[in-house]
């Protein structure tokens, strides 16, 4: 599998096979993210997803974001549930939003400060 | 229920502003009916804004006749209106003998017309116009040519007729007249709503000949002459200073350059006949003819710095060919302005009077303002065009012209909430726009459309979104006015380093410069918070270096903003600044800082030394020339992230985005992640120019095309798009015949490259790098102008945000070094080198 980096704008290009024995073997990485990255994103690839939620009283929304990274097909689950989440302010950054966000063990978290 | 008036005007163009104002002079009750929803909707907003001569029209037709008197009128309607107007002459020019002979027929026109030409020769030419092609060899002088701005007239024109009485109503289409028995008329308009007016004036532009159809036997022809221009920057506002026309021809006056009395050039227009009265979409074919023909006045036209392009219908009458003015033989009470065409704009004066003079002598109208109301008629302070004391004293009576809300054009909110608060008030994105030159300028209403629509919104009571779509218009409502507050802060100040911008430039270097021992560290920032546009990039990946952390936008931005704030650096928001002025030689300062804002009113900073950290700005869609008729619905990927980011709008619901660069890349998982379809991303290059990473994780994981050497050729959709065709492009970027293809869209975003936001240090007189557009800059990001430094995407526009911030580290700590150096020296100690 041949795949490019995206965990900076180096962007590697990796290559990614089974081993003999069933292990994963990645090859063309510049540094140890880089590693990380050609396994999960052969084995079960991952994405921190963004978006916004309503903000009650406020015309203008929060900014969110996974506390890390979801697997790749639960990010319309996600989105979903950021549509239907509406919080209340005052909001700091970090502060979790919704918890197991779509069962996927991840944090919602704010990205902005709101008073 | 029947409204009943005196007079019916159908139609709010120039001429039927103008017939109003001269009518409301006399004790008669006057209603306008606009189809539109504004003012100046059709021929009066897109013309080529010359006042003519009178040269042109063969001697005792009506043309000719309204010209000149019309001609003579405008210094003073001007002066009284306070719009602009200057006499700056007209030139024709003659390419060889036949035209020659040509310019003479027209020399002796002008003279039987009682105009005042004269031939003048080819070495003249050149040294009034050096600008212009060697292969002219002679042209016509006409020293009475003038130019104005059509739709600010017309504003005008119909905010004084208001003062006066008149009563304007829009979205009013008049489709029925039926004479009534006692005289008069009966109105029936296509929302409904029921007139009668013992006098109707038609001056409904490229459909007066439906309603003149409707009454009289005397049946007419309007053959809409459709009209193409390109508008070019005010960056070369010098290139001529008069109206520079060529030799007629049957079809017009031909391709004309011109200054503007807003300081850009206009060129065109085309003439072509289109079937369609509301045909107003610009063409490749047209707009190629424009610049074939203006490259035979202007052979340096820089097409790098079109700004826009637009195109206008003229109510070209096919059976006389001339104006029609005055009341129909068959049918008494109604009167015509029809086939108004060139020179239109010239004539509304002299018409409007002479139908206000015809229709209160037939109704026996006496006068009752001699001289007409003009004190509060729509008049609002011009913060542009004040001097800094003025200004100072506007703002502290009402802060709300202390806030600047377009950067170009450097128009104030208190400017805007004026022009909609006035009696024919901007109801609508394009109203406020033309009432204030808001959004007219280079980016195009790329930075302020979010604010307007948000002052649109309070101001009438209305949710903004609504004011996206083109023809809606919001209904009146007066609202509450703002109460003056201002804090009574000096009026001048000094400090080490003052840095322009809080975006992650600004922020870093204002860091840096107080870490690198600068004491008085001061940040202006035209917004309302820092963080810059950082603060609409709610995607992660930002500050892998910096911070060794996958952050969002605002997340970046807010560590930069507490260390800012744990260094005792003041960020004062809402300041815009309009001028840097080095300083001389032997000054204890690099340069004074003028900046106006609701809080503080005017300020001038000396500062030591100054970073400019103004960020960039998108090329706007005007500058793309993608013909099409400037529907709702195109956005540039900025103003797109602004909207659905922090406004919370998503104004679509199926997209395609042109470009490829990241920020469009970006905002193509934004809109499928807010609801929306992208259909494709196209690009025109061979290879996307944004980051991999990028094109990986916002287009295949999503699952959107990406089509490159591709292009849009055109939008297609009257008021809002609907659709837009596509088409390979070659080497060359010239579309393949039989390529295209067609997408079903209501939304065209831009993603077609940043340009560095150069307006300060342009006027400031730094040296400007040619190949970026920003300043031009050495190791240590000092410009070629001592004491003034620059940084982040003013300079040139960066990849990623952890290269803008450790370029703006250099650049503040060379301007702590700087401006110590100063201080020292004016203690006897060491100079700068």
């Amino acid at each position: 599998m041949e795949l490019i980096c995206v965990n900076c704008p180096r962007g590697c290009r990796l290559s990614v096979e089974k081993g003999e024995n069933g292990e994963v073997k990645v090859s063309g990485y510049g540094c140890p993210r880089g590693l990380k990255y050609g396994e999960t994103e052969f084995l079960d690839p991952v994405r921190t997803v963004t978006g916004l939620v309503r903000l009650a009283g406020m015309r203008r929304p929060l900014p969110v974001k996974t506390s890390e990274p979801v697997p790749k097909a639960r990010m319309y689950d996600v989105l979903a549930v950021m549509r239907q989440t509406t919080t209340r302010p005052p909001v700091s950054i970090g502060d979790t939003i919704v918890e197991n966000v779509a069962g996927t063990g991840a944090s919602l978290v704010a990205t902005a400060n709101i008073v | 229920m029947t409204e009943k008036y005196d007079v019916a005007i159908a139609g709010a163009g120039i001429v039927g502003c103008a017939t109003a104002r001269a009518l409301s002079r006399y004790n008669l009750s006057i209603a306008v009916l606009e189809a539109g929803s504004d003012v100046a909707e059709g021929a009066s907003k897109a013309n080529s804004a010359i006042v003519h001569a009178g040269f042109d029209a063969a001697g005792g037709t009506e043309k000719a006749k309204y010209n000149v008197l019309g001609n003579a009128m405008f210094e003073n309607l001007c002066r009284e209106l306070k719009t602009p107007f200057a006499r700056n002459g007209s030139l024709v020019l003659a390419f060889g003998e036949e035209d020659e002979a040509s310019l003479d027929a027209l020399r002796k026109r002008g003279m039987d017309n009682g105009v005042p030409v004269e031939i003048i020769s080819r070495e003249e030419l050149r040294r009034r116009e050096p600008n212009v092609s060697h292969e002219a060899t002679a042209a016509l002088w006409a020293p009475t040519g003038g130019i104005c701005l059509p739709y600010d007239l017309t504003f005008r024109l119909a905010e004084n007729a208001a003062a006066n009485g008149a009563v304007f109503a829009f979205d009013t289409r008049v489709s029925g007249l039926e004479r009534l028995d006692g005289g008069g008329w009966r109105i029936e308009c296509r929302d409904g709503r029921l007139f009668e007016a013992k006098a109707f004036v038609n001056c409904a532009g490229v459909y007066s000949d439906m309603l003149n159809n409707l009454v009289s036997a005397v049946k007419y022809n309007i053959e809409p002459r459709r009209g193409e221009y390109l508008m070019i920057d005010k960056e070369e506002s010098c290139a001529f200073t008069s109206t520079i026309f060529q030799t007629p021809t049957k079809m017009g006056k031909g391709i004309l350059v011109s200054p503007t009395v807003d300081g850009t050039i206009i060129v065109g227009p085309t003439a072509e006949d289109v079937g369609d009265k509301d045909d107003k979409a610009t063409t490749y074919a047209g707009l190629e003819k424009v610049k074939a023909g203006a490259r035979r006045t202007w052979p340096e036209l820089p097409l790098n710095k079109v700004i826009n392009e637009f195109s206008g219908l003229r109510a070209h009458e096919t059976t006389r060919g001339d104006f029609v003015v005055g009341e129909a033989p068959d049918a008494p009470g109604f009167y015509n302005a029809l086939g108004i065409e060139s020179p239109g704009l010239t004539s509304a004066p002299a018409i409007g009077e002479k139908l206000a003079d015809e229709v209160a002598q037939a109704l026996g109208a006496s006068r009752k303002n001699p001289v007409l109301v003009t004190k509060d008629a729509g008049w609002w302070p011009v913060t542009r065009n004040m001097d800094t004391g003025a200004l100072a004293e506007l703002v502290e009576k009402d802060p709300s012209f202390g806030r600047i809300v377009c950067r170009c054009e450097l128009v104030t909110e208190g400017e805007i909430r004026a022009a909609i608060r006035a009696r024919v008030g901007a109801r609508t994105l394009d109203g406020i726009k033309r009432r204030t030159r808001c959004g007219m300028g280079r980016c195009q209403g790329g930075f302020c459309t979010s604010r307007l629509i948000e002052l649109l919104g309070t101001e009438l009571g209305t949710p903004p979104e609504e004011f996206l779509l083109s023809r809606k218009t919001a209904p009146r409502r007066l609202a509450k006015r703002e109460s003056a507050g201002v804090s009574n802060a000096g009026r001048s100040g000094t400090c080490d380093v003052l840095v322009v911008g809080a975006g992650p430039a600004g922020l870093a270097a204002a860091c840096a410069a107080k870490e690198a021992g600068a004491e008085d560290v001061i940040v202006l920032e035209r917004d309302e918070s820092p963080g810059g546009i950082l603060l609409q990039c709610i995607h992660t990946g930002f500050g892998l270096q910096r911070f060794k952390a996958e952050l969002a936008g605002p997340e970046y931005a807010q560590r930069y903003i507490d260390l800012a704030e744990s260094l005792g650096i003041p960020l004062m928001c809402g300041a815009g600044v309009f001028a840097v002025k080095p300083a001389c030689e032997g000054e204890r300062h690099a340069a004074a800082v003028t900046a106006v804002s609701p809080g503080s009113g005017l300020k001038e900073w000396k500062a030591r030394a100054v970073v400019l950290a103004t960020g960039c700005r998108e090329r706007p869609r005007g500058a793309l020339m993608t013909p099409g008729t400037r529907q709702a619905g195109v956005y540039t990927a900025g103003t797109m992230q602004r909207l659905v980011n922090i406004d919370g709008i998503v104004p679509g619901r199926r997209a395609v985005i042109l470009g490829s660069s990241d920020i469009g890349l970006i905002m193509a998982r934004r809109l499928v992640f807010s609801g929306m379809k992208v259909l494709a991303c196209i690009e025109i290059q061979e290879k996307s120019p944004g980051l991999l990473r990028n094109k990986i994780q916002c287009l295949d994981d999503i699952g959107i095309p990406l089509m490159l050497r591709h292009t849009v050729t055109e939008v297609e959709g009257r008021d809002h798009v609907t659709g837009v065709k596509v088409a390979e492009v070659d080497e060359r970027h010239r579309t393949i015949p039989g390529t295209e293809i067609h997408f079903d869209c209501d939304t065209l975003i831009l993603s077609c490259g940043l340009i560095p936001e150069s307006e300060l240090a342009k006027k400031a007189g730094i040296e400007i790098d040619p190949e970026t557009g920003g300043p031009l800059v050495d190791a240590k990001m000092a410009t070629r102008t001592p004491g003034v430094f620059a940084c982040g995407n003013a300079v040139k526009v960066y990849d990623i945000v952890d290269g803008v911030s450790e370029d703006s580290a250099i650049a503040g700590r060379s301007a702590a070094e700087y401006a110590l150096a100063l201080k020292n020296a004016a203690q006897g100690g060491k100079e700068w080198n």
